[in-house]
């Protein structure tokens, strides 16, 4: 059972990320006081929308943000993305998973293997888990991927 | 002496560098983001051919009135670092990364970049 939730569909576009962001920053506020939670889930969001723009091939993305009743916070992006792609954040899931244990090493790791590659970041996820303390997962239906980022929260106080 | 970058007028980042003392000063404002992040590129390409020109031991970036920055400006700071560490030695200057620790962004980036290189220095406040 959820407890609350919003989700958008919107087409990506680098213009619109930051107002979707900023949207959904807002059911951040309404959930916690807590404003570091806050800010860590805005960055996520951000990178898993950036995502969304880069690799979507059919104009159309989806976000959807949840809260359970046990204040697990989980935020899903969904967009088609092309087989190549598929297999490349298999690749870099499969392997951030299997040293979770080591996020930041793991992600400054990532920025030394791409210090010289010029033209894409390929930090996104990592940083999710390595900044915003969140575990990511992903699942692939019919050539559409969902990207998963999941956090602990406190419960709002009640003012 | 401030020294004109030439950033676009209507870019959602602003910058400002001046000399202090023998070191680079360069403040950042705004948004760092995939909206800016070719101003920010074109920006750290400048401060690093300034710095070797100058044989400037220091460039200090100033990053605490950033409200935001993605993972693509981390990595335009990360291959910058890369482009600092290959000027040495004739052009060698170390870099401090300033932020703040209200803003959470600053503070756990700073600290990921901290341990990339011998020569970055952060100052997290």
């Amino acid at each position: 059972m959820v407890q609350s939730y919003v989700e958008m569909r919107f087409s990506p576009s680098v213009e619109l990320i930051d107002l979707v962001r900023r949207f959904i920053a807002d059911f951040y506020h309404r959930l916690t006081d807590d404003r570091i939670l806050r800010d860590r889930l805005a960055v996520a969001t951000h990178e898993l929308l950036e995502n969304c723009v880069r690799y979507s091939v059919d104009g159309e993305a989806k976000v959807r943000v949840e809260v359970s009743p046990e204040n697990r916070l989980l935020i899903t992006v969904d967009n088609a993305a092309h087989p190549s792609h598929l297999d490349s954040l298999r690749k870099l899931i499969e392997e951030m998973n299997s040293r979770k244990q080591e996020p930041i090493a793991f992600y400054r790791e990532l920025m030394r293997r791409g210090a010289k590659q010029r033209d894409r970041s390929g930090l996104g996820l990592a940083r999710i888990h390595a900044e915003c303390d969140m575990l990511l997962s992903y699942s692939v239906a019919d050539e559409r991927v969902s990207v998963r980022a999941l956090a602990e929260i406190e419960e709002k106080k009640s003012s | 002496m401030n020294i004109d970058l030439q950033i676009p007028a209507s870019s959602e980042l602003r910058a400002v560098a001046r000399v202090d003392g023998s070191a680079l000063l360069v403040t950042l404002e705004g948004q760092a983001d995939l909206r800016t992040k070719a101003t920010l590129d074109g920006l750290l390409g400048k401060v690093h051919l300034l710095a070797v020109e100058r044989k400037a031991p220091e460039v200090k970036l100033d990053l605490r009135a950033v409200e935001f920055m993605n993972s693509s400006c981390i990595k335009s700071l990360v291959t910058w670092i890369g482009d600092a560490q290959d000027a040495a030695p004739t052009g060698a200057y170390a870099i401090t990364l300033m932020g703040s620790s209200a803003v959470h962004w600053q503070t756990r980036s700073l600290e990921a970049l901290s341990g990339l290189a011998d020569i970055v220095r952060i100052d997290v406040q």
